[in-house]
């Protein structure tokens, strides 16, 4: 029998890590991807990063937080972060999650039900350190102990005190990016407490009080798309270039006259893209072009800093810098005079604009949002352009986003389109709400530092890559194209990195792609094939 | 900050060795990436790509995107990856001392 | 014990309880609204609870009305209150266990209902034939109950002791509370088999509590199972057994609270919005006394230097 990892680990020995990653004892995958030793391996921190990074949990670093400098840095952080747990209970500072996070703290009944729902735990051989009670369990403690009244106290008489100090918070810190923020805990407790919360009021803290934070999610992300307008760093004028670029190339490539309107005010539709797509995967906006201009829909997109980028990392880690952005995207669309917003193929994005911030825009900055998946449904069902399903006439099967999913219950219209025109489409077990994340979902597809990848395509993307295959179980082999539709940019990348690691593509034949592009193939005016299967 | 040794010099480069300070970039910075991956002879093909990335990034602040690349410089994706054992982002990019993208790419 | 003491220790204990749970709940419907956070499935979609669907689903959704179904929810929660729903679907193994454990709560307070009744019925008067059908009905849901919640709170302490699952995150807390509801229903089965008719003697003592009789005579049995009982309900709204009241928000005020924006909660959201920030990160750029709409609404051209 394992050992048990004990809550009061999390404080001691403060260079040692804290568990190891055992790759047996990983769930296994099926065949060709069973055999450990035919696979990359696992990238191993170096002697170099050990010394400069904190590298004390699992072998594995997000993060890259740089070791402190001295003791007193250590103290002023730890008294930081019990000045933050305060801030975090507190009425003007958290408003934003006061009642779920008081509830969340209050009534975990310790039954461990939440961890059988969690991919990461499943995947990782059923790893202590990954329990979604792990982590919330020592951050209640804390929480109870120096922020409720008579908390010392009661610690003391309740056995189980957790020592704070610098190895308990940047342990904390570094196991707050384990999680997805899938929120399968969530659903399947039966007291309504969300350990997906609870991670995220953790990082909240981290970020808004001792300014820690992933530099992909913050620095390289928030702050570079509102200062220069997106977090790839495309500036305005090389988002205009970019699209002008790919209107020319892609009238060419189909034969048809492709165009991308921007800043047009008084269109009825602002359509914000992720601008990552444009960049890595730029026949998904080109096919919302194509399909838009054949159903004549008036619609326009943004310029403006940061208008034509929709991400909005804020609701993985920061209220401030999530409604910042929300607000900035809001008020792009108040200037344009436009009808409604819709939400390009993203999933975070959804959730953010269309529910987590939407009590943050007040007033005139209230505009509609809609989805990618109605917008996208109404289109193909209006009549206005003609289709072929017997273009598609290859597996498909559907990767549900858990922020459009899960968070947000927009479950029925992709799959109305993929069955309309996708004559072998089939379902992935479980889906719709009860769908697995891709193991990218809380802001780690887009961090990938040190050995972090390693991480993602091992444990947290584990049981969607199995997913995927068994999907595809009926004609498994490379000799069949087959087509993994992920309608989420960062869901994408994360399959990226699985696909690439595992080689998917090569061995299975499988790519993936968004939902637009699914669509354009079965328009019936063009001649050739809209999806390349990778090949340019 | 991570160092590596580069043609004898140290730079300063990220978790994922891609150079930090692209101002400090020369061709031998190139060829002693390409050493590390196993490419002893940098050819004009190499160049080319090299040259135009380098030259995409310090105008527009970004890499430019993998179809634009295959466009302009003439070679297939498949023909890149046999220049660029990594391929196009992860190898080229690197080479040419370029940051490594961040954000959704 | 003298009669009167009964009668003060009763109904002050009552009262505290009512006072404590009163408070505890209106610290929680006094909480700020909050962002957002639903999830699915949401049972009051009309047509859509069982896939899970929203009312984002449909095209330009605010142009249209969004019915909302008003018995799905209460099946819900009535499935989630009796059969213990979310354990059966997750947790199959600790289903049983915790099912008995509350179903012997919620038995007992059906006996306590049929011997309120009883006493009542004594109270006015009225003809012996239908006082005695309360009275077996009571006596059964007692057995049943305090035997059920017994082997439910037995079963319970065991597996928090020998699951490996569990064990790592139990407090002292724990155990005493599973002992100290569990001593309530050993008590509770003491008594009832060693008296000759414990509904009876039970609704007796609610007759005089009611009418402040104070000749109030209790067997020692049925006396310590009274003073047990009485100590848990004072012991009870200070702690998270009061789960009962909170799951109502957790379910219905945040999983399921997926309301667009209306006057009301524009108002309050205003307000929300005008308080003060003090977070110390460079980048919130707070003091304290910007506010949120200050601090998310600021020119962002130096965001670079934080």
């Amino acid at each position: 029998m394992k050992r048990s990892l004990k809550l009061t680990d999390i404080s001691k020995d403060v260079d040692t890590q804290l568990i190891e990653i055992d790759i047996d004892k990983l769930i296994p995958l099926p065949p060709p991807y069973d055999k450990v030793e035919e696979l990359p391996g696992f990238k191993q921190l170096t002697e170099d990063q050990r010394e400069r990074l904190v590298c004390n949990l699992d072998g594995v670093v997000s993060t890259a937080l740089p070791k402190p400098k001295n003791k007193e840095e250590e103290k002023k952080y730890v008294e930081q972060f019990v000045s933050g747990l305060k801030k975090l209970l507190s009425r003007e500072n958290n408003w934003t999650f006061l009642q779920p996070l008081l509830l969340s703290i209050d009534y975990c009944a310790q039954c461990q039900t939440c961890c059988d729902a969690c991919p990461i735990y499943l995947a990782s051989g059923k790893n202590d350190l990954y329990r979604p009670t792990y982590r919330s369990e020592i951050f209640r403690r804390l929480v109870n102990k120096y922020v409720k009244p008579g908390g010392k106290l009661r610690a003391k008489l309740n056995k189980g005190d957790i020592e704070l100090n610098w190895t308990t918070i940047t342990r904390l810190y570094e196991l707050s990016y384990r999680c997805n923020l899938c929120r399968r805990c969530a659903q399947s407790c039966p007291m309504g407490v969300d350990n997906g919360l609870i991670t995220r009021e953790l990082r909240k803290l981290f970020s808004q009080e001792l300014g820690w934070a992933p530099k992909e999610l913050h620095e390289k992300g928030t702050v570079l798309q509102l200062e220069v307008g997106s977090a790839t760093g495309l500036r305005p004028h090389v988002a205009k270039d970019n699209f002008e670029f790919l209107d020319e190339d892609f009238t060419e490539v189909t034969g048809i006259e492709v165009s991308t309107p921007w800043d047009k005010e008084g269109a009825d539709i602002l359509l914000i893209h992720s601008a990552g797509d444009i960049i890595s995967f730029p026949e998904n906006p080109i096919a919302f072009s194509i399909l838009c201009n054949a159903a004549q829909v008036s619609w326009t997109l943004s310029s403006e800093i940061p208008g034509y980028d929709g991400i909005n990392y804020g609701v993985f880690y920061d209220d401030v810098q999530l409604a910042k952005v929300a607000i900035r995207h809001a008020q792009i669309a108040k200037k344009l005079k436009v009808k409604k917003i819709v939400i390009g193929e993203c999933g975070h994005q959804h959730k953010a604009f269309m529910t987590v911030a939407d009590r943050v825009l007040t007033g005139d900055l209230n505009i509609p949002r809609e989805s990618v998946m109605t917008f996208l449904e109404n289109i193909v069902f209006s009549g206005k352009i003609k289709f072929d399903p017997s273009k598609n006439d290859f597996p498909v099967t559907l990767h549900d986003p858990c922020n459009i999913v899960r968070n947000l219950g927009i479950v029925e219209p992709q799959r109305r389109i993929l069955r309309y025109l996708c004559p072998q489409f089939r379902e992935m077990t479980p889906h719709g709400v009860d769908n697995y994340c891709c193991g990218g979902g809380g802001g780690l597809s887009v961090m990938s530092d040190v050995n972090f990848t390693d991480w993602k395509v091992n444990v947290s993307g584990r049981i969607k890559f199995k997913q995927v295959l068994e999907a595809f179980a009926d004609q498994p082999g490379p000799e069949v194209k087959k087509y993994l539709c992920a309608p989420c940019l960062n869901c994408k990348l994360q399959f990226r990195d699985l696909f690439a690691y595992y080689g998917a593509r090569e061995k299975s034949s499988i790519i993936f792609g968004g939902l637009a592009e699914l669509i354009v193939n079965a328009m019936v005016i063009l001649k050739k094939p809209f999806i390349t299967w990778g090949e340019y | 900050m991570a160092k590596m040794e580069l043609a004898g010099e140290m730079y300063e480069v990220d978790e994922n060795g891609f150079l930090q300070e692209t101002e400090k970039w020369n061709e031998d910075v190139a060829r002693a990436y390409a050493a590390k991956e196993g490419v002893n002879e940098v050819t004009a093909d190499h160049w080319t790509v090299i040259n135009y990335l380098r030259s995409y990034y310090l105008e527009n602040g970004i890499c430019p995107m993998i179809r634009r690349l295959i466009k302009v410089t003439g070679f297939n994706l498949s023909q890149l990856y046999e220049l660029f054992p990594n391929g196009p982002a992860n190898s080229a990019c690197k080479w040419a001392g370029v940051p490594k993208p961040t954000g959704c790419v | 014990m003298s009669g009167i003491v009964w009668h003060i220790f009763t109904f002050g204990v009552i009262g505290i309880f009512l006072i404590v749970a009163t408070y505890r709940t209106l610290a929680i419907i006094r909480l700020p609204v909050h962002l957002r956070w639903e999830l699915a499935p949401i049972p009051h979609e009309k047509g859509k609870g069982r896939y899970g669907g929203s009312y984002l689903e449909e095209y330009e959704w605010w142009k249209k009305p969004q019915p909302r179904s008003c018995i799905a929810p209460l099946i819900y929660m009535v499935k989630e209150i009796f059969l213990l729903r979310g354990i059966w679907k997750h947790n199959r193994a600790l289903w049983p266990l915790t099912f008995a454990f509350h179903m012997g709560i919620y038995l007992t307070i059906g006996m306590l209902f049929f011997s309120v009744i009883s006493a009542i019925l004594i109270i006015a008067e009225v003809p012996l034939p239908v006082f005695n059908v309360f009275l077996v009905i009571a006596s059964v849901l007692a057995v049943a109950g305090y035997l059920l919640g017994s082997l439910g709170a037995i079963s319970l302490i065991l597996k928090r002791a020998l699951d490996s699952n569990l064990r790592p995150f139990n407090t002292i807390t724990k155990y005493f509370n599973l002992l100290f509801l569990g001593a309530v229903f050993i008590s509770g089965s003491y008594a009832w088999f060693h008296s000759g008719d414990f509904a009876s003697e039970m609704s007796l003592f609610i007759k005089r509590l009611i009418t402040l009789d104070a000749g109030v005579t209790l067997t020692f049995p049925l006396s310590l199972h009274i003073i047990i009982s009485l100590l848990f309900i004072l012991y009870l709204p200070w702690t998270d057994m009061i789960h009962f009241i909170a799951k109502y928000f957790t379910y219905h005020e945040i999983r399921w609270n997926d309301r667009p924006q209306d006057e009301k909660m524009q108002k309050e959201l205003r307000g929300l919005l005008a308080q003060p920030v003090s977070w110390s990160a460079t980048h919130v750029k707070a003091d304290g006394k910007k506010s949120w709409v200050d601090v998310t609404t600021e020119e962002m051209s130096d965001e670079k230097e934080s």
